[in-house]
C-alpha cells in the first residue's frame, strides 16, 4: 500500500458507500489542526483516480483546515484473490461499488452500530445484492451472532427511506418496522406527523396502530380516512408535554377503536370523581363492568386517617351518584358521557 | 370416486381398540383411507393428500363430566358424555380450536367401558333425572356416518329412559333416527348463527335450511328440537342477519317444538384470536367488537353491548310466540334481568329449569 497525499476538495465525500458520512465535530478538527493526521484514510484508486473508501470525516475536518492535505493508503483496485472471494454473492470478484461498501465497513469494525447505522448500512447493500445478500455479507459485521436485529433490520427497509430519519432521531423504534410495514403507504404517510411529534416506544406504537387500523376496518374506510376525520392530527400542535401528547395520542386513538368502552369508562371516571371528591377513597369499576358492583379502596396510616375515611365512605352511601355509579354499565352505551343524568 | 367423508385419508386404530365395532365401522365407512393400527407409543401417522386423520381410541378417564363452566356465571348444567375430540367443520369462532394442541378428530371406541360407567350413575337412582350431551368437545354427529356412536349410546340409553340425550349439531345427519330412540328421551339440537356468518365463519357445515329441515324432519318423527344461539356475533347489520334467522325458524317450526333456546354472546379465551391468524386466516370483523376480559378470564363483549344482542333476539323469538324455554349461556344475573327480565333465581335455577323443559314438554317439573 502506498501513502497518498490529497487535497481534500479533491474527493467525493457524498460517494453512497460512505453511508455513516458525518459532519466532523470540533473535537476531531482541533486534533487535526493541533497533531495533523495520526490515522490515514483509505482509498482505491481506479483509473488513477482516487475513491474515498473511508475517513470521509477527517477528509471534510481538513477541508476546513487550510493548506492541508489528506494522508490516505491507497487500496489496490481489485482485490488480488477477487476470483474466489468468499463473500462475493455469486462467487465471482467482488464489485466495485460492494468493496467500498465493505471495505468502509471493515474500517469502521468494533464502532458500535446503532439501529439507524444498520438501517443506512442496508440501504446501500440491499439495492446491490437484496436483503439475504445484505445480511450474509454485511451482517457478520452489524451484528453479534445471536442479535435479532438483522431479521428487524431486512423488515425495516420495506419502508420508505423517509422514516430513517425518525428512526436516527429516536422517534420510532426498528421493531416498529414490522408494524408500519403493514400499513398501506397512503395509511403510513397519514400517520407521519403523529410519528414524528413522539418519540414512541415499540409497545405504545403498536398499540396505537392497531387502535387505527382496527377503528378503520370496524369503519370500513382506510386508517388515512379514520384518522383523518380523528381531530388527532391537530394534537401536536397544542404544546401538550412529551409525555401528555403520547397519553393523549394514545387514548384518542383507543377511543376510536373502543367507543363504547371509553364512554363507559368516562362515566364511570365522571362518578367516581364526583362521589369521592375531598377523600382518599379509590373507586374501581367491576373486572370489565361485568357486575353491578365496585369496589372502593383508601389507605390509612392512623386511627384519624381510618376515621376519616368512614366518614367519607358513609357519606358516598348516602350519595345520589352511588346508585349510578353501581348501574353505570346497565345504561346505553351510544349516548356520549354525561347525556344521562 | 367421490371425495372421502370429511375429507378423512388416514384411520389410526390404537390396537386396544382394534377389535371393537366401532372401529370395524370406520373401516367400512371409509374404504379408501388409509389404516394404521397402533402400538402404544406409536405416533399419529401423517394423512396422505392433504386429508386429516381419524385416531379412533380408548379413553382412559371419566365419560361423564359436568360443562366446563366458571363459578362467575350462571351454567345451565349441562352434563357432557365425552365421544370424541375435535371436530371436521371449521368454524372460526370454535373454542376447541383454542381448547386443544391439534386438530386430530378423536372417537372414543370403548364403548364398553363408557357404558359400564353411565350405568352405574344413571342406574343408581332410576328417578333422578339427567340432560346430557356429546356435543361440547366435538359436533355431536358429524362423525356419526363413521363411527356410529350416537347410535350406539341410544341403544344403550333405551334402559335409562330417566336421561334426555340432547344431540348438538352443524350438521343435517339424522341416521341416529336408525337406532329408533323413544323421541321423548331425544332433543335434536343445531347450532343456528346470522346468514352471514353461517356463510363466512362455518366452514363446512350444513345450511340453516337444511338445519332446520333435519329439525322439522324431527319433529315430524315425534321429536321436541333444541335451537341454540351460540356465538351470537356484534358486525354491521347485526340485528337484521338475526331476525331473519329467528324468522327463518318459525317456517320450519312451531313454538312449542322447541324445549329450549339458548342465547350466547361470542366469547372466547384471549388466545383464540392469535391461533386464527396463526392459521394464516384474516381475522374475522365481529371479533374487532368491543371486548373486555370477564372476571372467568374469557374475552367477552362488553356487557350493555351483550345485553342489547340478548334483548333484540329475546323479543324477536317472543315476536314468534317463543319465551318459555329461553335462557342465557353463562351469563350473570345482571344480564339475565337485563335481557329476559328475570334471573334463573326466579325459574327455580337454570339447571332445574332445564332439566324440567327437557323432560316435560309443558316445561313444568315432573313428579319424581
Amino acid at each position: 500500500m502506498q501513502p497518498l497525499f490529497l487535497h481534500p476538495r479533491d474527493i467525493d465525500l457524498s460517494a453512497p458507500h460512505l453511508f455513516w458520512g458525518a459532519a466532523p465535530d470540533a473535537a476531531l478538527t482541533d486534533s487535526l489542526a493541533a497533531l495533523g493526521q495520526v490515522t490515514p484514510a483509505l482509498v482505491l484508486e481506479t483509473d488513477g483516480r482516487p475513491i474515498l473508501a473511508a475517513g470521509s470525516r477527517r477528509a471534510a475536518a481538513l477541508r476546513e483546515l487550510k493548506g492541508r492535505t489528506l494522508c490516505a493508503l491507497a487500496l489496490p483496485e481489485a482485490d488480488p484473490d477477487a476470483s474466489d472471494h468468499p463473500l462475493a454473492p455469486d462467487g465471482g470478484p467482488l464489485s466495485l461499488p460492494l468493496r467500498l461498501g465493505l471495505i468502509y465497513l471493515a474500517s469502521n469494525l468494533g464502532r458500535a452500530v446503532t439501529d439507524a447505522m444498520a438501517a443506512a448500512a442496508g440501504r446501500y447493500f440491499v439495492p446491490l445484492v437484496g436483503v439475504d445478500g445484505f445480511l450474509a455479507l454485511a451482517g457478520p459485521q452489524l451484528f453479534a451472532p445471536d442479535d435479532r436485529r438483522g431479521r428487524l433490520v431486512a423488515r425495516w427497509l420495506t419502508l420508505p427511506p423517509a422514516l430513517d430519519a425518525l428512526l436516527a432521531s429516536g422517534h420510532v423504534p426498528l421493531g416498529a418496522g414490522e408494524r408500519l410495514a403493514a400499513l398501506a403507504p397512503e395509511d403510513l404517510n397519514a400517520f407521519m406527523p403523529l410519528l414524528a411529534a413522539v418519540r414512541w416506544s415499540r409497545g405504545s406504537l403498536s398499540a396505537a396502530l392497531a387502535f387505527l387500523t382496527e377503528a378503520a376496518r370496524l369503519a370500513g374506510e382506510t386508517p388515512a380516512a379514520t384518522l383523518s376525520r380523528s381531530g388527532l392530527l391537530d394534537l401536536p400542535g397544542r404544546g401538550l408535554s412529551p409525555n401528555d401528547l403520547t397519553a393523549g395520542l394514545l387514548a384518542g386513538l383507543r377511543r376510536l377503536r373502543y367507543p363504547a368502552v371509553t364512554t363507559l369508562e368516562a362515566r364511570f371516571t365522571a362518578l367516581s370523581r364526583e362521589l369521592s371528591r375531598g377523600s382518599r377513597v379509590k373507586i374501581r369499576p367491576s373486572q370489565g363492568f361485568e357486575s353491578d358492583s365496585a369496589t372502593f379502596e383508601v389507605t390509612v396510616k392512623s386511627r384519624q386517617e381510618l376515621s376519616k375515611a368512614a366518614a367519607d365512605l358513609a357519606a358516598m352511601a348516602a350519595a345520589p351518584a352511588l346508585p349510578r355509579l353501581l348501574a353505570v354499565a346497565q345504561e346505553d352505551v351510544s349516548e356520549e358521557p354525561g347525556e344521562k343524568t | 370416486m367421490s371425495p372421502p367423508l370429511w375429507d378423512i385419508t388416514a384411520l389410526a386404530v390404537d390396537a386396544a381398540v382394534a377389535e371393537t365395532p366401532m372401529a370395524a365401522r370406520a373401516r367400512a365407512a371409509l374404504p379408501e383411507a388409509a389404516v394404521t393400527v397402533l402400538a402404544a407409543g406409536d405416533p399419529l401417522p401423517q394423512a396422505p393428500n392433504g386429508g386429516r386423520g381419524l385416531h379412533v381410541k380408548a379413553h382412559p378417564g371419566r365419560f361423564l363430566r359436568p360443562c366446563p363452566a366458571t363459578r362467575h356465571y350462571r351454567c345451565c348444567g349441562y352434563q357432557i358424555i365425552h365421544i370424541g375430540e375435535n371436530c371436521p367443520m371449521d368454524c372460526s369462532y370454535c373454542i376447541l380450536r383454542a381448547y386443544f394442541r391439534d386438530r386430530t378428530l378423536t372417537a372414543f371406541a370403548n364403548t364398553e367401558a363408557m357404558f359400564a360407567e353411565l350405568g352405574r350413575v344413571f342406574g343408581r337412582d332410576p328417578s333422578r333425572l339427567f340432560r346430557v350431551g356429546t356435543g361440547q368437545f366435538a359436533d355431536a354427529l358429524a362423525l356419526e356416518p363413521i363411527t356410529g356412536h350416537t347410535r350406539e349410546l341410544l341403544g344403550f340409553l333405551a334402559g335409562h329412559p330417566n336421561v334426555v340425550l340432547e344431540l348438538k349439531s352443524k350438521t343435517a345427519d339424522l341416521t341416529w333416527m336408525e337406532a329408533d330412540p323413544d323421541p321423548k328421551t331425544v332433543l335434536p339440537s343445531w347450532s343456528l348463527n346470522a346468514p352471514a356468518i353461517v356463510a363466512a365463519q362455518e366452514r363446512d357445515t350444513a345450511s340453516l335450511e337444511a338445519r332446520l329441515s333435519a329439525a322439522q324432519a324431527c319433529v315430524q318423527a315425534g321429536y321436541r328440537v333444541c335451537l341454540h344461539f351460540d356465538p351470537i356475533c356484534w358486525f354491521e347489520g347485526w340485528e337484521r342477519e338475526y331476525a331473519a334467522t329467528v324468522d327463518m325458524i318459525f317456517d320450519f317450526l312451531a313454538p312449542d317444538d322447541i324445549a329450549y333456546v339458548s342465547l350466547g354472546s361470542f366469547r372466547c379465551l384471549p388466545e383464540l384470536p392469535g391461533r386464527l391468524m396463526a392459521e394464516g386466516r384474516e381475522l374475522p370483523r365481529y371479533m374487532l367488537g368491543e371486548f373486555t376480559i370477564g372476571p372467568d378470564g374469557k374475552t367477552r363483549l362488553l356487557r350493555p353491548l351483550r345485553v342489547r344482542q340478548l334483548r333484540f333476539m329475546a323479543r324477536r323469538l317472543a315476536g314468534h310466540g317463543f319465551s318459555r324455554g329461553l335462557y342465557c349461556c353463562m351469563e350473570s344475573d345482571e344480564v339475565w334481568r337485563a335481557a329476559l327480565g328475570q334471573a334463573p333465581r326466579e325459574l327455580g335455577g337454570l339447571a332445574a329449569h332445564l332439566l324440567a323443559r327437557a323432560h316435560n314438554p309443558g316445561g313444568t317439573r315432573p313428579c319424581s
